[in-house]
C-alpha cells in the first residue's frame, strides 16, 4: 500500500543485540520499514529470525541498539518510560501468542483492563467491553475465566482487550501459534475483519500461511535482516 | 536418576540453598531446644543442687540416752552409715554429743538453775570466738567454752572456774564436772543452732526437757574427749552427713534416696541397745522431689515450644516443597511423559531429601552448638550460672538428624504433588468443611483436657499439657486462614466497581494465590507464634512475680526460729534504722490453728496470719479482687484504739511491787510483765517471785529489758499460804493489794487521769477472786498501778489466784479476713463467726472479708488479722507466752535487707528473691529462654515465608509484568500492583495470625503456667499482655512485609524485559 498519508508506523535501520560483548547474539541488523495507516502487515520468518524482536521494538517494550521508531508521528526511540507506557495505553497495542490474559479475571473483566488502565468512568467501560465482546462473538462468555474458555476463544478475548483502548496500532506476535488450524484461521479472519473495521494499522508475526494471504503486505525476515 | 539428582542440583544451587539454610535454620532450633532440654537440664540440676540448702540434702542419725562408755561405738556405727547413704558424693560429717541436764554451782552449791555439756566439731564453722580460745582436750580440769549470753548472765569470764553438779532426773549420774573457762563465743546463725536445746540463745526462764521446768543455761562447749572424760550421760548424739554438692548429681542422690529406705533398720540393727533410741532423719527424698518436679514441668513447656516450632517448621517445609515444585513443574510433566513411574520419582526425592538433610544436619549441629553456647552466656541463663562452651552430643545430632529428614521428606514430596486446584469441587469443599469440623471438635477436647488438668502436680498432665497447645494453635489458625480467602473475595467484589485497574486486579489475584493454603497457613502461624510465645513469657514471668508475692507475703519476711523475745525485736529496729524514709514494718503471727472441728487436710492446717493491718497497704502483696485493696481489707482489720501503756524506766530498773495480804497469811505473786515497743511489739517478761509482806521489792528481770518499753499487762499468780489451811473455812473475803511502782522516765510522770483505764481480769475459770480494781496514780516521781483483789480464802489455798491487770481493751471476737479457701472449705461468709484454738486458746473470730488468698498462705485455708487484737485477745485469755513469729518489711532497700540478714535472727526471704528463683532459677529459666527462641524462630519464618510468598515463581510474575506493561501500565503501576496483591494477601494474615496468637494466649496461656513444682500456681495466672512488645513485634512484621515486597517488586519489575514475554501465562 502506498499513498500521499504518512505512513502510521516507520522504523529505520534497528538493530538489536543480545548477550554479552564476548558472545553477542544479533536478533535485527539494520531493518527498516513502513506502514501505512489500516494497512494489514505480516512479517514473516523462522523462527528465530528476528519477528517479535521487532515488534517489541515497534511497540516500545524494548529498545534498539541503534535506529528509530515513529508510530502515528511519535518518535517512540525517544519516548521515556512514562511516554511508552502512554503510548502503550494510547496509541499500540498487543495480541500475544500466549494469549496473556490474567487467569483471575473474567472475559470481560480481562477486556476491561486497558480501559481501566486509562481510568474510564465504569459505565462506559462496560459499555465498551460489552460491545467488544460481541464484536468477537463471545458476549455470552463474558463471566467465564479463561481457564474456562477454548484457545480460540482466549485469543478472541486477547483481541477484544487490544482493541479496548480504540488503538491506532495493534502488533500480534505468532496470534495463532497455539491454535489448531481451523482456530487459527477464524481468530485470522477476525484479526482482518476487526482491522478494517476499526480502521486499525496491523503488524502481524507470523508463519502462518493462511495469516499471510488474509495481509496486505508480507514482509520476510531471516537471521534478523529484511529479506530482499 | 542419582546423576541427574545431582545434575539438577547443580542447575539449581540457589534455589536449594534457600531450601538448605530453611531446613538448617529449623533444625537449628530444634537442636538449640535439645540441648536446652538436655545438657543445660543436666546443668540446671547440677547447678540447682549446688544452691540448696545443705541440711536439704544430709542425714542425719539421731541416738538418745547413751552412757559415755558406749558413745565411741555407737558414733562410729552411725557415722558408717550415714556415710553409706551418702557414699559417692564424699559427705563431710559432724558430730554433736549433749549431755543431760545438770545442776549448776555457784559457790560449790547447787542451785534452782540448770546447764548442759555439749561436745561438738562443728563449732568453729557455727560460731565466732569472742574472747579467749577454743577447748582442748587436757585431761585435768575440762576446758569449756560458753556463748557470751550465758557469760554475762552468768557473770564468768576467760580463767573462771565453774561446776556443774549431778545430772538431773533419775539414774543420772551425780559426779560434777569441774570446768575452766578458757573462751566465749557467739552463735553465727540462729538457724544453725536449731538443734541445740536453748536454740543458741544460751539462756532460757525456763526450758524443760520433760522434767520441771527451770531456768537454763548453755551450751557449755567441751572438747568431746573430755566429754567422755566426765562420764556424763549423753542425752543426744547427733552424727550428720553433708553431701559435696559439687559432685552430687541426679543419679547419685537417687541412689542415696534409695539407700534411705533401709537406712533406719540398719541404723538400730548396728548401734543396738547401746541407745535407747535410733533414728534417721532426711530431707532428702523431698528435696530430690522437688528438684525432679521442678525439671520435669520446665521440660514440659519446653517441648510445647518445641513441637510449635517444628509445626511451623514443618509447615515451611511444604510451601517451601510447593514453590520448589511449581518450578520443576514442566521438568516433572516431561520426565513423566517419558516414562517415570511414581517409584522411580519417590526413590529420586528420597535421595535428594537425603542429601539435603545430611547438608542441612552438617550445617545445623555445629550452629546449634554455638547458639546454645552464645544463649548460655547471655542474660538470664547466664545469671542462672548455666554457661557452657560449645557441645555435641549424641542426642543433639539424632534430635537435628532426624527434623532434617523430616523436613526435607516433607519437603520433597510436596514438590512431588499435583498442582492444587484454585477451585475445588462442592465434594472436596464439603470434605474440608467437615474436616475443619471435626479440627474443631479436636481443639475443643484438647482445650477441655488442659483446662481439667489437676490442680497438683501430675505426670499424666504432662502429655495433654504437651500436646494440647500445639493441636489449638493449629486448629485455630487453621480456621482463621480459612476466613482470609472470603474477606479477600468481599473485597475483590467490591473493588471490581472501581475504575482503576490496581486495587480490583490485587484484590483478585490475592484471593486466588495457587499456592495459598500452605503459605497462609505458615505465615499466620508465624505471627500467631509470635504473639503467643511474647505474651506467655509475660504471663509466666508475672505469674511467678505473682506466685512469690503471695509466698512471701511481702516485700520481706523474716521467719525467726522460736518466737521472738524483746531483743530480738530490737534488733530487727536497728537493722531496719538506716533506710530514710524508715520502711513500713510488722511483727507478724504466722502459726497454724484450728476451726472448730475443722483441722484441716494432711499435710495443710489452716494458717493463721497476723500483721499490723494499719499498715496492710504498704505491707501486704498478693492479688485481690478489682476494687478491693490491701489497706482497705486492713481498715476492718484494725483496733479502734492504740493500747498507751506505762513506760518504763531503761532495762526496768527500779519498777518494784509492794504488795499485802490478808493478816496471818503468807503469800508471794509471781510477776509476769507484759511490755510493748515503739512498733507495737509486745513480749511478756518473767519479773521473779515477790513476797506480799507489805514492803517494796524490786522486781528481778532476768536479763536487761532494754529502753523504750511501755508496761501494758501485768499477770500476777498468787500463791502461798493464807494460814487458814485447805479446806479450813474462814468467815469471810479478804483484800490482798499488789501496787507496782514505776520510776518515772524523764523525771515526769503525766497525768494517769489522761490514760485509759486499767482492768483487772481473772484468768482462771474458777477464780477464788471476786471483786478486782486496778487504778493508775502518779506519785512523787513515780507512776503506781494499784490493785486490789477480794479473793475468797476458802478457795485460794486449793487454787491460787491468777490475775491479769492490763490497759489493753480486750476484744471478744478478732475480726478476720478468710481465704476462699476457707469459705469453700467450712462454709463461712462473711458476717459468720468462727471458733478458732490457737495453740492452746480459744478465740472467736468474725468474718470481715473474704479474700483469695491470705499472704504467705497462698491456696491455703487460712486467715488474716490484726496482730494488735490477736495480741489483745491473746493476752485477755492468759496467754502471754510470746507469739510474734517473724517481722514483715515493705520496700526494703538492699542495704536493709543485707543488715536483716546479718542480724542473723531467721531466715530472710524477699519476693525478689522467690520471684527471681521462680522465674530466673536454674532449672526454671529455660522456660523464658525457649519462649524467646521460638519468638525468633516465629519471626525468621515469616520471613522467610514472605520472600517465598513473594518471590515464588518469578518467571511467571515477570511475565505477568511485560504483558501488564504491554497493555499500557507503567512501570509504577506494575509495582503497586504486585505490592498491593501481596500486601493484600499478608496483611490480612498477620492480622489473623495476631488474633489467633492472642486467642490462643487467652485459652492456652494461664493453663500453660505452672509452679515450680508442676501444679497450679497460686495465685491463678491471668494473662498479661505485654501491649508495647507485641505492637513492636506485629509492627515489625508488617515493616518486613513492606519492605520484603517492595524490594523484591522493585527487583522484579526493573528486570521483566520482553524475554519474559514467552515464559508461561499471567
Amino acid at each position: 500500500m502506498s499513498g500521499a498519508t504518512e505512513p502510521m508506523v516507520v522504523a529505520r535501520g534497528l538493530t538489536r543485540t543480545y548477550g554479552t560483548a564476548a558472545a553477542p547474539l544479533r536478533a535485527l541488523h539494520d531493518v527498516s520499514l513502513d506502514v501505512a495507516p489500516g494497512e494489514m502487515l505480516a512479517v514473516v520468518g523462522r523462527s528465530g529470525s528476528g519477528k517479535t524482536t521487532l515488534l517489541n521494538l515497534l511497540g516500545g517494550l524494548d529498545r534498539p541498539d541503534a535506529g528509530t521508531v515513529r508510530v502515528d508521528g511519535a518518535e517512540v526511540t525517544a519516548l521515556d518510560d512514562e511516554g511508552l507506557s502512554t503510548l502503550r495505553r494510547d496509541t499500540v497495542s498487543y495480541v500475544f501468542q500466549t494469549f496473556g490474559l490474567i487467569p483471575a479475571l473474567t472475559a470481560a473483566e480481562n477486556v476491561g483492563v486497558p480501559l481501566r488502565l486509562r481510568r474510564t468512568p465504569v459505565a462506559a467501560r462496560e459499555q465498551r467491553v460489552a460491545l467488544l465482546l460481541d464484536l468477537v462473538g463471545l458476549g455470552d462468555h463474558a463471566l467465564q475465566r479463561p481457564a474456562e474458555l477454548s484457545g480460540g476463544q482466549q485469543q478472541r478475548v486477547a483481541i477484544a482487550r487490544a482493541l479496548a483502548g480504540s488503538p491506532r496500532v495493534l502488533l500480534a506476535d505468532e496470534p495463532t501459534g497455539q491454535l489448531d488450524t481451523e482456530t487459527g484461521l477464524g481468530v485470522m479472519a477476525l484479526l482482518r475483519a476487526v482491522v478494517e473495521s476499526e480502521g486499525v494499522t496491523a503488524v502481524v508475526a507470523t508463519h502462518d500461511a493462511v495469516l499471510m494471504s488474509l495481509a496486505d503486505r508480507v514482509l520476510a525476515i531471516s537471521d534478523g535482516r529484511v529479506d530482499g | 536418576m542419582f546423576s541427574l539428582v545431582l545434575r539438577r542440583a547443580q542447575v539449581q544451587r540457589r534455589l536449594l540453598a534457600a531450601v538448605v539454610v530453611l531446613v538448617a535454620t529449623a533444625c537449628t532450633l530444634v537442636g538449640t531446644c535439645t540441648l536446652l532440654l538436655d545438657v543445660t537440664q543436666a546443668r540446671a540440676f547440677r547447678e540447682a543442687v549446688q544452691r540448696s540448702d545443705p541440711d536439704d540434702l544430709s542425714v542425719t542419725a539421731f541416738l538418745v540416752d547413751l552412757t559415755s562408755r558406749d558413745a565411741p561405738a555407737a558414733r562410729d556405727e552411725a557415722a558408717q552409715v550415714v556415710g553409706d547413704v551418702l557414699g559417692p558424693m564424699r559427705p563431710v560429717q559432724e558430730t554433736t554429743l549433749t549431755s543431760r541436764l545438770r545442776d549448776l554451782e555457784a559457790d560449790g552449791a547447787r542451785t534452782d538453775s540448770q546447764a548442759y555439756l555439749v561436745a561438738t566439731d562443728a563449732l568453729a564453722t557455727r560460731a565466732d570466738l569472742t574472747a579467749g580460745r577454743w577447748p582442748a582436750a587436757t585431761g585435768g580440769r575440762a576446758e569449756v567454752v560458753v556463748p557470751d549470753t550465758t557469760a554475762r548472765l552468768l557473770g564468768i569470764g576467760v580463767g573462771d572456774e565453774v561446776a556443774l553438779g549431778g545430772e538431773r532426773g533419775l539414774g543420772g549420774v551425780d559426779a560434777p564436772v569441774p570446768l575452766v573457762v578458757v573462751g566465749t563465743f557467739r552463735p553465727r546463725a540462729v538457724l544453725e543452732w536449731e538443734r541445740d536445746p536453748l536454740g543458741g540463745a544460751g539462756f532460757s526462764p525456763a526450758y524443760s526437757d520433760g522434767l520441771e521446768a527451770a531456768s537454763t543455761y548453755g551450751p557449755f562447749v567441751v572438747d568431746e574427749q573430755a566429754f567422755l572424760d566426765t562420764g556424763s550421760s549423753v542425752n543426744a548424739l547427733r552424727v550428720t552427713a553433708h553431701p559435696a554438692l559439687d559432685v552430687a548429681g541426679d543419679s547419685s542422690l537417687q541412689q542415696a534416696a534409695g539407700l534411705l529406705d533401709d537406712a533406719p533398720g540398719l541404723l538400730a540393727a548396728r548401734v543396738g541397745d547401746r541407745a535407747r533410741l535410733t533414728r534417721l532423719a532426711s530431707d532428702l527424698p523431698r528435696s530430690l522431689a522437688h528438684l525432679h518436679a521442678q525439671r520435669a514441668s520446665t521440660a514440659s513447656t519446653v517441648l510445647v515450644v518445641l513441637i510449635l516450632g517444628t509445626a511451623l517448621s514443618l509447615a515451611a517445609a511444604r510451601l517451601t516443597g510447593r514453590l520448589v515444585g511449581s518450578v520443576r513443574e514442566d521438568e516433572r510433566d516431561l520426565l513423566v511423559a517419558m516414562g517415570l513411574g511414581r517409584p522411580q520419582q519417590l526413590g529420586t526425592a528420597g535421595a535428594e531429601a537425603a542429601l539435603l538433610a545430611l547438608v542441612a544436619g552438617a550445617i545445623a549441629v555445629p550452629v546449634a552448638s554455638l547458639l546454645h553456647s552464645r544463649l548460655t552466656h547471655r542474660g538470664d541463663l547466664s545469671a542462672a550460672g548455666l554457661q557452657q562452651g560449645p557441645v555435641v552430643t549424641w542426642t543433639l545430632v539424632g534430635a537435628v538428624l532426624a527434623t532434617a529428614l523430616l523436613l526435607t521428606a516433607t519437603l520433597v514430596t510436596a514438590t512431588l504433588r499435583a498442582r492444587p486446584v484454585a477451585d475445588p469441587s462442592p465434594r472436596a469443599a464439603a470434605a474440608g468443611r467437615g474436616l475443619d469440623v471435626l479440627l474443631l471438635v479436636a481443639a475443643a477436647l484438647a482445650w477441655w483436657q488442659l483446662r481439667g488438668q489437676p490442680s497438683t502436680a501430675s505426670r499424666t498432665g504432662d502429655v495433654v499439657l504437651t500436646a494440647a497447645p500445639v493441636l489449638c494453635l493449629a486448629v485455630l489458625t487453621v480456621l482463621g486462614v480459612r476466613l482470609v480467602p472470603a474477606l479477600l473475595g468481599r473485597a475483590a467484589a467490591l473493588a471490581g466497581r472501581a475504575r482503576g485497574l490496581v486495587l480490583p486486579l490485587a484484590t483478585q489475584q490475592a484471593t486466588r494465590r495457587a499456592q495459598a493454603s500452605t503459605a497462609m497457613v505458615l505465615v499466620a502461624a508465624a505471627v500467631a507464634a509470635a504473639v503467643f510465645a511474647l505474651a506467655l513469657r509475660t504471663t509466666w514471668d508475672t505469674s511467678q512475680d505473682d506466685q512469690a508475692a503471695l509466698r512471701v507475703g511481702t516485700d520481706l519476711a523474716l521467719t525467726l526460729r522460736a518466737p521472738a523475745e524483746i531483743g530480738d525485736a530490737r534488733r530487727v529496729g536497728t537493722a531496719l534504722a538506716a533506710q530514710r524514709p524508715a520502711p513500713a514494718a510488722s511483727p507478724v503471727i504466722h502459726r497454724p490453728l484450728a476451726l472448730g472441728h475443722y483441722v484441716g487436710r494432711q499435710g495443710a492446717r489452716p494458717v493463721l496470719v497476723a500483721v499490723d493491718s494499719r499498715q496492710a497497704g504498704a505491707l501486704l502483696r498478693g492479688r485481690l479482687a478489682p476494687g478491693t485493696t490491701w489497706a482497705g481489707i486492713g481498715r476492718v482489720l484494725a483496733p479502734a484504739d492504740p493500747a498507751v501503756g506505762v513506760p518504763l524506766p531503761d532495762d526496768g530498773a527500779g519498777v518494784a511491787l509492794r504488795g499485802r495480804g490478808p493478816a496471818g497469811a503468807s503469800l508471794t505473786a509471781r510477776v509476769t510483765a507484759v511490755v510493748e515497743d515503739r512498733t507495737g511489739f509486745r513480749a511478756s517478761v518473767p519479773a521473779g517471785d515477790v513476797p506480799l509482806d507489805g514492803a517494796s521489792h524490786p522486781l528481778r528481770w532476768p536479763a536487761a529489758v532494754g529502753p523504750g518499753l511501755e508496761l501494758v499487762a501485768v499477770r500476777l499468780e498468787l500463791g502461798g499460804s493464807t494460814g487458814a489451811g485447805p479446806g479450813v473455812a474462814t468467815a469471810t473475803t479478804s483484800t490482798v493489794t499488789a501496787t507496782l511502782t514505776v520510776p518515772a522516765v524523764g523525771g515526769t510522770t503525766g497525768s494517769p487521769g489522761s490514760r485509759p483505764p486499767w482492768q483487772v481480769r481473772p484468768l482462771q475459770e474458777q477464780s477464788p477472786v471476786g471483786g478486782a480494781t486496778a487504778e493508775l496514780h502518779a506519785v512523787d516521781g513515780a507512776t503506781e498501778l494499784r490493785t486490789s483483789l477480794e479473793v475468797d480464802l476458802d478457795y485460794f489455798d486449793y487454787t491460787g489466784a491468777d490475775v491479769l491487770a492490763t490497759v489493753l481493751p480486750v476484744p471478744a471476737v478478732v475480726p478476720v479476713a478468710v481465704s476462699q479457701d476457707l469459705v469453700d472449705a467450712v462454709g463461712a461468709q462473711r458476717g459468720d463467726e468462727l471458733e478458732a484454738i490457737v495453740g492452746d486458746t480459744a478465740l472467736r473470730l468474725s468474718v470481715a472479708a473474704v479474700v483469695p488468698d491470705v499472704p504467705s498462705a497462698p491456696g491455703e485455708v487460712a486467715v488474716l488479722a490484726d496482730a494488735d487484737t490477736l495480741s489483745r485477745a491473746l493476752i485477755g485469755a492468759g496467754r502471754l507466752d510470746p507469739v510474734v513469729d517473724g517481722w514483715w518489711v515493705a520496700a526494703p532497700s538492699t542495704a536493709t535487707v543485707e543488715a536483716v540478714r546479718a542480724a542473723g535472727l531467721g531466715t530472710v526471704t524477699t519476693r525478689d528473691g522467690v520471684a527471681a528463683d521462680l522465674a530466673r532459677g536454674p532449672l526454671r529459666v529455660a522456660v523464658p529462654t525457649t519462649l524467646v527462641v521460638l519468638l525468633a524462630l516465629a519471626i525468621a519464618l515469616f520471613l522467610a515465608a514472605v520472600v517465598l510468598v513473594v518471590g515464588a515463581d518469578r518467571a511467571r510474575a515477570s511475565a505477568a509484568v511485560v504483558r501488564l506493561r504491554a497493555l499500557g501500565a507503567s512501570r509504577r503501576d506494575a509495582v503497586r500492583l504486585q505490592l498491593a496483591e501481596h500486601l493484600l494477601l499478608l496483611l490480612p494474615l498477620t492480622l489473623v495470625g495476631s488474633l489467633v496468637g492472642a486467642a490462643s494466649t487467652l485459652l492456652l496461656g494461664p493453663h500453660l503456667v505452672r509452679s515450680d513444682v508442676g501444679a497450679a500456681p497460686a495465685p491463678a495466672p491471668v494473662v498479661a499482655w505485654p501491649w508495647r512488645a507485641e505492637l513492636a513485634v506485629v509492627g515489625g512484621l508488617v515493616l518486613g512485609i513492606v519492605v520484603v515486597t517492595w524490594v523484591l517488586t522493585a527487583l522484579l519489575v526493573r528486570r521483566s524485559g520482553p524475554s519474559r514475554l514467552r515464559d508461561g501465562e499471567l
